[in-house]
């Protein structure tokens, strides 16, 4: 019984452990994923943006003299204004950022799904695996 | 049973080896799967861990007494509740909870976050399970709770041997409250190793933004949470326990887990300073360094034997391996700290020293400051025996002196910190915030001054203190005039609570429609973090006015017999009956005494003292307390005369202690609403989106 109980116990943590190494590779589960300047600024976006909402709050409550309501405003508005030039600078160029990003999501969205997507050749845009052109440049997609 | 469990500890430790192994290796050859079989394994070291677990809990259940830690620690007549809290009573038993506990955090921690921080887990992994292989090893070479009882043949051969009963478990730890303080303190100090991970796993991986802290906030919550209610179980423990009055005495151990706590709170603040603003990266390193460093510490000074302490049951001679412990990890985690300094700059400076982020540091230097005070008094004696080879003990008069002070202050800061603005607060806003509460703590201040509390003796210069401030003002003062401030700052910060739910209720039921009440929940829950906080605050308050009550304990001792009367304020208690009891597990002499308020009786009490009977018949004191909002009185049964009819009565008038208990529940409760996510608005009542669009108007008028 004892020696029963030991094996199934270590088949359980031997399984446990070796399910990973042979599992396909499109699962992705635990692909390294770095934050990019994108994510960053991203979260400096929500950040700015609650703060604005907290002040106002604050504000509306009565904590905040007008002066001094107006002033921290201003200064965080402009900070504000420095996060979306440079998210926007980001999404126009061609920054490599971007790009990790933009074929991260799909390939997280891709394990979260399960299904295959087609990844355009040429521009690294995600397609629907049915089409045979890209449905961003046109070019033709391999499948 | 116990084969099953030294199988598991034995797999347990192979595990975590591997566990850390493949999490290393798979980030170093950059091996998804290897890196997945990592996770895996770290979760299986709970999965064993807990198989150990249950078998020494069955092992207890049953009284196995061929097993050493369960016939030095139990005996047949415990009962059951008992037998089980005895797994926890002795140091390995003890010791495989906390290695249980922090695997269950990382299996939790991993299920939790491994797709979310990809870069970052595999480090946590190896950090949290390099802390477990500590464990781990402890479990099977040096603290083993399922080894067999064996005694020594003729010859010298060791045989097993299993003894008739146990030797029990120590009556102190007899108590149900105690029963839940040992796991809830270990809940408490392992918690703080997932916000450690998370750093370390934050600078080794180079992901140096605010992840590590927003994913980390909770858990740096539950264990602070878990470390205040085993701190407040410990207090009561004491109390109820221990007999003599008070549920605070400086003890090593006492202040062995206060300082993790302190280091907690000005962690738990000031990682506000850096999600809002970006700043104090470095201190928070520092903070969550310090933290954990001092929860290993406080396990150290438990276990070494190197102070004094009511804890001396848990004396042992794994000091040394925790010593080793800490100064690798601490040493580890400097060096790491050091290296990755150019990359933790601060993204912007503190614009002015009246804003809340000033507030926040000056409550963290005040919180570092009573730490380093606690840590000198419980260090003292030792360093005064290493270095002069003389023991000088540092009692409660130490401690009193330089954390009153520090307490107060830190509780003026507590009324502070929310009436400032971030960045900058303008005199006019000052005025505006401050008028009420200040009115009303000098109002509270008068009144009390008027009733006779807080007044300064005027003394002769050379009776008075060393302090300076006492030299300076001619006076000398009293713990009553400490109550007297500490309740002064106790309604400053009630008052700015009340004020800050109450306008921002209004401003919201102006916006909503709501009506008070709804908008007063809705505004909790919405901003759980806020408001919750505010709560703790709150209950902190009560636990102040709590302590405040200290000052104005009196007590008295006697030798009483039947129909004896002793008189303490207003109260009179009447001795009635003196008799023994007997249980299987214990002998009892019990008096019963009738109490009095102003001659009409309210109460009787049932003081003890029981002798148990397993192992070395220990004798405790089982006090008796009434219990009301405005006073306790504390009766103790010290013993009785030769010829059994004279009772040793101990009474003690304890004022406002029930409000440290309540102070206590507001605070979890406080806790458990800042955990909560916060509740999504409604369209109408915050319409997210059309924020957002004017935000983006003004940003656009401001780039233009």
């Amino acid at each position: 019984m004892v020696y029963l109980f030991c094996g199934i116990l270590s088949g359980a943590i031997l399984a446990a452990i070796c399910i990973p190494l042979f599992r396909r590779d499109d699962t992705l589960e635990s692909t390294i994923i770095e934050e990019t300047e994108w994510d960053l600024l991203q979260r400096k976006k929500d950040v700015v943006l609650g703060n604005i909402q907290d002040l106002d709050f604050e504000y509306k409550c009565g904590k905040l003299s007008e002066e001094d309501y107006q002033k921290i405003r201003g200064e965080m508005s402009a900070e504000a204004a420095v996060v979306f030039q440079e998210i926007d600078s980001i999404e126009s160029s061609k920054d490599l950022d971007a790009l990790i990003r933009r074929e991260v999501s799909a390939r997280k969205n891709k394990t979260k799904t399960g299904s295959p997507t087609a990844v355009c050749p040429s521009c690294r845009a995600q397609n629907s695996p049915t089409n045979k052109f890209c449905a961003e440049c046109g070019a033709k997609l391999k499948h | 049973m116990a084969q099953i469990g030294q199988f598991a500890l034995a797999l347990a430790f192979v595990v975590t080896v591997y566990s850390i192994a493949a999490s290393l290796i798979g980030i170093r050859v950059k091996h998804d799967k290897l890196i997945a079989s990592g996770r895996n394994a770290a979760v299986g070291t709970f999965v064993c861990l807990t198989t150990a677990f249950l078998c020494l809990v069955y092992l207890f259940v049953v009284s196995d007494f061929s097993i050493n830690y369960v016939a030095g620690h139990s005996n047949r007549d415990l009962p059951l509740y008992f037998k089980i809290s005895a797994i926890w009573g002795g140091q390995e038993g003890s010791l495989l909870l906390w290695g249980w506990f922090l695997t269950g955090y990382a299996a939790l921690v991993m299920i939790q976050n491994w797709r979310k921080h990809t870069a970052m887990m595999p480090y946590v992994t190896a950090v949290l399970m390099g802390s477990s292989l500590f464990f781990t090893s402890m479990h099977l070479f040096i603290a083993n709770p399922f080894n067999q009882v064996v005694s020594i043949a003729p010859g010298g051969a060791r045989v097993p041997f299993v003894p008739a009963d146990g030797q029990g478990l120590n009556p102190l730890l007899q108590y149900i409250l105690n029963a839940i303080h040992p796991p809830v303190m270990y809940l408490g100090l392992v918690g703080f190793a997932v916000p450690f991970a998370f750093a370390m796993a934050a600078m080794l991986s180079r992901q140096l933004g605010d992840t590590w802290i927003r994913t980390t906030r909770r858990w740096t919550m539950v264990a602070w949470f878990f470390l205040g209610t085993a701190i407040l179980l410990g207090g009561k423990w004491a109390y109820v326990e221990l007999g003599w009055g008070g549920f605070w005495g400086w003890d090593p151990v006492e202040n062995a887990s206060l300082m993790p706590w302190l280091i907690g709170t000005a962690f738990l603040h000031s990682v506000m300073v850096q999600e809002k603003k970006g700043m104090l990266k470095v201190w928070n390193m520092v903070l969550i360094i310090l933290a954990y460093t001092m929860c290993l510490f406080g396990t150290f000074l438990t276990r070494s034997g190197v102070v004094s302490s009511v804890h001396a049951f848990a004396q042992s001679s794994i000091g040394g391996y925790f010593a080793a412990f800490i100064v690798i990890s601490l040493s580890g985690a400097l060096y790491l700290l050091l290296d990755r300094l150019p990359l933790l700059k601060s993204e912007n400076q503190m614009e002015s020293i009246v804003s809340r982020e000033s507030s926040f540091m000056f409550n963290n230097l005040i919180l570092l400051a009573s730490c380093f005070a606690v840590f000198w008094g419980v260090m003292f004696p030792v360093f005064s025996e290493w270095i002069k080879g003389v023991k000088i003990t540092v009692g409660p008069p130490f401690f009193n002196r330089v954390n009153v002070p520090i307490a107060i202050f830190l509780m003026f800061l507590t009324g502070v910190g929310p009436l400032l603005a971030w960045r900058k607060a303008s005199t006019n806003s000052l005025k505006r915030n401050f008028l009420w509460p200040a009115a009303f703590a000098l109002a509270s201040g008068i009144v009390l001054f008027v009733r006779g509390i807080g007044r300064p003796i005027l003394k002769a210069p050379e009776e008075l203190g060393q302090a300076l401030f006492q030299k300076l003002l001619g006076y000398s003062f009293t713990s009553s005039f400490y109550a007297l401030l500490a309740i002064m700052m106790s309604t400053f910060v009630a008052v700015t609570i009340v004020r800050e739910f109450y306008k921002g209720a209004r401003a919201r039921s102006h916006g909503t429609g709501e009506n008070f009440i709804e908008a007063v929940a809705n505004l909790t829950l919405q901003n759980t973090r806020r408001y919750g906080g505010y709560i703790v605050h709150f209950g902190f308050v009560l636990l102040f006015i709590g302590w405040a009550g200290q000052a104005f304990t009196t007590d008295v001792s006697t030798e009483a017999g039947i129909g004896d009367r002793i008189s303490i304020r207003q109260y009179t208690l009447r001795v009635d009956k003196l008799g023994v009891e007997d249980t299987p597990n214990y002998q009892s002499m019990k008096a019963t005494v009738s109490l009095f308020e102003d001659g009409v009786k309210v109460a009787t009490m049932g003081p003890e003292r029981r002798r148990y009977k397993a192992g070395e018949q220990q004798t405790t004191t089982e006090v008796s307390i009434w219990s009301t909002l405005k006073e306790d009185v504390y009766v103790v049964f010290s013993g009785a005369t030769a010829d059994g009819k004279r009772a040793n009565i101990q009474v003690y008038y304890n004022p406002l202690v029930m409000w440290v208990w309540l102070g206590g529940i507001v605070l979890g409760l406080g806790t458990l609403i800042a955990l909560l996510p916060n509740k999504k608005s409604g369209p109408r009542k915050r319409p997210q989106a059309a924020d957002r669009t004017e935000e983006q108007k003004d940003v656009a008028e401001k780039v233009s």
